[in-house]
């Protein structure tokens, strides 16, 4: 109901804006991104395989078929269903980018960046991590896993987390109509307070095929669902 | 253009705002985002800004008191301040938190707008109006304005509580004057406790006697004036008070008040049965609250607040699109063809290549004005009409160049200007844009020389053909208000505005603003009551006002220049405001790392016909002033000018400020010059608050606009200056240090 509101008090803002020879100000795409929409999420985390919507499996066939690039089916919690496709590589940082300008940054998987969000991670770090992720170590791994985000001055903090990286066990993972075998490996990140981070990766054969990962305070996670790896 | 006035500037206390309906919805919209997060996810920006900050910064802030915590409320109290209800508490609001509140109840109603100017400081202005007021004889409304500050001398601790004292209404007229001394205490995480003693009309019920010697009378002359000789003196009276939140966004409060409410009762309209308050705080949302009140055993009060907190804007990184990934060149063991230098051999590779960074720039809302390139370096000049931080136009730039351009060139120098200035270059090697982009943004920062144009460019840059000459309108909505006029609260109208801009060359322009007026009540304004001997320079503002039909608010033709390292000029020529017109020279000292500038500024100047057309009237003068400009760490500010205003009056203006590295500056300001009292009128000298707020921290997506409001609670003709836009140093400032470095968390964004 606020929300409507709000949406009212956008459009009277509109229709009182004024026109120009000139575009100055680009509109975003976040408020298409916070729309509620049907999740996917669910569906992951249920233990058998439940139908997944007909319409992603379109969006992931279509695009499969229409290019070679890595692309990954990514959601923000409780939102729509996108698809980011890869535009660029940086030393181990790959970029990928949705059709509305939005990007996600990753290494091999791990969350690096993301921009057009409205809340976004800027960078991050956590060498330590990644390779116990990546390999499903049976053996609990601690390390340093860094966060870097624009507080509400646009000023970057930097939160420097010792994160413990767990395995979780087998996990069958329903993807596009397939079941995949994947280990569910849990990052936790004590922040104290009572808050904490935590992440999730579904690894298969050294590859994060599915990942449910924190953006920024605020900020819903991101999750990733990998149709075509790099 | 980067910065723009909008301050009428005279008469009662005029303001002019825009884009109020965007204002609206951003307030509006409560932060979705936050509320949709489950359980286990982490908490909100507030309690990251508490823990990522540490208590070893609060400790750095409190000093001696390391244990102590300041008390912040949310709630406010009838009067602005922290407060129970009419009385006061000893807590303090979130750093840099502007709120507005109105209160209506029997007597009349006050409207607030509360700012905590630092960690422990809080001001408020406030406007009130008090049904059948008699002081001035007439059966009409009185209209009040006051100013209040409170000051939390130490915060709280686990055992004792938090401390305050505050001056209420210590400037003007003093119907609520009164001073106080608090204590407060949060029993439980819901419940606080206050008790107090007041002085003045705080101490105007139930005193205990005079600690401080008797309370003389207060001459209040022309007003403006700090009632300073009463604080503290006469009759002091103990008051309570009791808050308590029995669930979240409900607080229920009562208070034993210390306030006679003479005035009120004098007025007839309520009468005091009974010392006790009672009240209840229901919090809509994350911006807005309401309360209801029973006051005085006699009137039920009704009040509603609005928060605007500069530093919890919804969208800290911004809805703009992503940026284009840097491309970084191929391995030279690999692929050494790819770094060779042939390409500068050829004749069209030079025009082919500022095509294309033009054009990419050009989609990211930058416009590139200059390029001068070699097989290893490359120099660009670039106008951001987009972004409202310069850091992340930099950056951008910095991407798109080492998309666009050949492996060899390995420096970028990038020099953002402002009307054709070159405000400072920024230098990079390719190889560290390589390196540092997944990285925090301090690394790329200490690996940028930032400098002096003059200094850093080095080649004959080619001007970008459809550049100049530029012609660019716009037509949209405006306002004039006038407001916090004691004679009629609130006038304004509607306007459709036309503004225009033609860039003739790099550095000249020639821009125009006309409105017309659509609908309003800004013609009611009245003329001044007071007498005055001096011109009248801006007294006479309602005469400009009652004209609305297509007024040319300005039309200057304007040249900038930056002839020497660490000098800039400006010449601006024709109609530089809504009441005067001539010509306007500036010079600005500052060096890119400076925090400190001087500048120098001349008017030869006439004061326009009433309708704001191409007419002049009789008045013509000099105005100037000699200014320095500081700028501290952590974004306190001050600015001295001194020099002769429009009605001839020599004198000096103080201005303090404190900017938040997001943009939003809350300043105050006076002026003092050689009129006496008398001879300045109304208010005795000149004074008042400025409010800035960049308007893409309450629109998300990217925009350089700004609003700009000064408040002034008398105007008139002393102290005056000519409203020329485009001043200086603003314009510098934004592409040099220390801004750059306030905003260079954007520089990846």
């Amino acid at each position: 109901m606020i929300r409507k509101t709000a949406m009212m008090a956008l459009v009277l803002a509109t229709a009182l804006g004024a026109c120009s020879s000139s575009s100055e100000t680009a509109t975003g795409p976040g408020t298409m991104v916070l729309a509620t929409g049907k999740s996917l999420v669910g569906r992951l985390w249920g233990g058998g395989t439940p139908p997944e919507k007909a319409s992603d499996l379109e969006i992931a066939a279509a695009a499969l078929a229409k290019s070679e690039t890595p692309m990954m089916l990514a959601n923000l919690d409780d939102g729509p269903t996108f698809l980011i496709s890869r535009t660029d590589r940086n030393g181990p940082i790959s970029t990928y980018l949705s059709s509305s300008y939005q990007s996600a940054s990753f290494e091999q998987g791990l969350l690096h960046a993301t921009r057009g969000f409205g809340r976004d991670m800027m960078s991050a770090q956590a060498n330590a991590l990644l390779p116990a992720i990546l390999r499903a170590s049976a053996e609990p791994v601690t390390g340093t896993h860094v966060f870097r985000y624009l507080d509400g001055e646009s000023v970057e903090q930097e939160l420097r987390l010792t994160c413990t990286v767990r395995n979780a066990g087998p996990q069958q993972l329903a993807l596009l109509g397939q079941s995949a075998p994947t280990t569910q490996m849990v990052e936790h990140c004590d922040m104290g307070d009572n808050t904490y981070v935590e992440n999730l990766y579904w690894v298969t054969s050294g590859r994060i095929l599915s990942a449910r990962q924190w953006v920024a305070p605020g900020a819903p996670h991101l999750v990733t669902r990998v149709l075509r790896f790099e | 253009m980067r910065y723009k006035n909008l301050n009428i500037g005279a008469g009662g206390c005029g303001e002019r705002s825009e884009y109020m309906a965007q204002i609206v919805s951003r307030l509006m919209t409560s932060k979705n985002t936050a509320r949709k997060s489950r359980a286990r996810q982490v908490a909100s920006s507030k309690a990251f800004r508490r823990s990522v900050l540490g208590l070893a910064g609060l400790s750095v802030i409190y000093g001696a008191a390391t244990s102590a915590e300041p008390l912040i409320t949310q709630t406010r109290g009838t009067y602005g301040t922290p407060g129970v209800i009419d009385m006061p508490t000893a807590e303090v609001f979130n750093d840099g938190y502007v709120g507005m509140s109105s209160m209506f109840w029997g007597a009349g109603s006050r409207h607030n707008i509360s700012f905590q100017i630092s960690p422990r400081l809080t001001g408020v202005f406030r406007y009130t109006s008090i049904d059948d007021g008699y002081l001035d004889g007439t059966d009409d409304q009185y209209y009040d304005r006051s100013f209040d500050l409170h000051y939390q001398i130490l915060g709280e601790s686990d055992t004792w509580p938090a401390l305050a004292i505050g001056l209420r209404d210590f400037v003007g007229t003093g119907i609520y004057s009164g001073e106080y001394i608090v204590a407060t205490k949060a029993l439980r995480p819901n419940l606080t406790v206050t008790g107090g003693l007041g002085w003045g009309r705080l101490g105007s019920k139930g005193g205990i006697g005079s600690p401080f010697g008797s309370r003389p009378v207060f001459d209040i002359g022309n007003g403006g004036e700090t009632n300073s000789m009463q604080w503290f003196k006469g009759e002091a009276a103990p008051f309570f008070g009791v808050e308590w939140s029995p669930r979240q966004n409900l607080m229920l409060k009562a208070e034993y008040s210390s306030d006679n409410i003479d005035y009120e009762q004098q007025a007839g309209n309520v009468t005091r049965k009974s010392s006790l308050n009672f009240g209840a705080d229901y919090r809509i949302s994350e911006t807005m609250s309401a309360s209801v009140y029973s006051l005085y055993g006699d009137s039920v009060g009704f009040q509603f607040n609005m928060v605007l907190d500069p530093k919890g804007t919804a969208y800290p990184s911004g809805l703009e699109r992503a940026p284009l990934p840097v491309r970084p060149r191929p391995n030279p063991n690999v692929d050494m063809a790819a770094w060779s230098q042939a390409w500068t051999a050829e004749p069209d590779a030079p025009p082919v290549l500022r095509e294309s960074v033009a054009t990419a720039l050009a989609k990211e809302g930058i416009y590139l004005e200059r390029m001068g390139l070699t097989g290893e370096r490359v120099e660009i000049r670039i106008r951001n009409d987009r972004f409202g931080a310069m850091p992340q136009a930099i950056g951008r730039s910095a991407r798109i160049l080492s998309r666009a351009l050949p492996a060899s060139v390995d420096t970028f120098v990038i020099t953002p200007t402002s009307d054709g200035l070159p405000l400072s270059s920024v230098t990079f090697k390719r190889g560290d844009i390589e390196r540092y982009e997944n990285s925090a943004s301090s690394e790329i920062k200490s690996a940028a020389l930032i400098t002096d144009s003059r200094e850093a460019e080095m080649l004959e840059g080619v001007t970008i053909d459809d550049q100049f000459p530029r012609f660019q309108w716009s037509v949209g909505p405006g306002l004039k208000l006038h407001i916090f006029d004691p004679e009629s609260p609130l006038l304004g109208d509607l306007t459709a505005r036309l503004n225009m801009r033609y860039d003739i060359a790099p550095g000249w322009n020639i821009s125009t603003q006309v409105s017309q007026k659509i609908i309003g009540n800004l013609d009611k304004s009245k003329a001044p009551s007071d007498e005055t001997s001096l011109h009248r320079v801006r007294s006479d503002n309602y005469l400009y006002e009652r004209n609305g039909d297509l007024t040319v608010d300005r039309l200057t033709v304007a040249n900038y220049s930056h002839p020497l390292p660490n000098i800039y000029t400006r010449v601006s020529a024709g109609l530089l405001e809504t009441m005067y017109g001539g010509v306007s020279a500036e010079a600005l000292w500052k060096p890119v790392g400076s925090r400190l500038a001087f500048g120098a500024e001349v008017n030869w100047v006439k004061q326009r016909d009433y309708d704001q057309r191409f007419s002049f009237l009789d008045y013509d003068t000099v105005t100037g002033h000699i200014s320095t400009y500081y700028e501290h760490n952590s974004g306190y500010s001050a600015r001295l000018d001194v020099g002769r205003y429009l009605a001839g009056d020599v004198g000096a203006t103080l201005e303090l400020a404190r900017e938040f590295a997001h943009g939003w500056r809350f300043g105050v300001f006076a002026t003092k010059t050689n009129l006496s009292s008398d001879e300045f009128g109304d208010g005795s000298f000149d004074k008042g608050i400025t409010l800035t707020i960049p308007m893409e921290t309450l629109l998300g997506s990217p925009t350089t606009k700004t609003v700009h409001s000064e408040l002034r609670p008398f105007s008139s003709d002393g102290g005056a200056k000519v409203n020329v836009q485009g001043r200086l140093y603003e314009k510098v400032r934004e592409g040099q240090e220390p801004a750059l470095n306030d905003e260079w968390g954007r520089f990846w964004r």
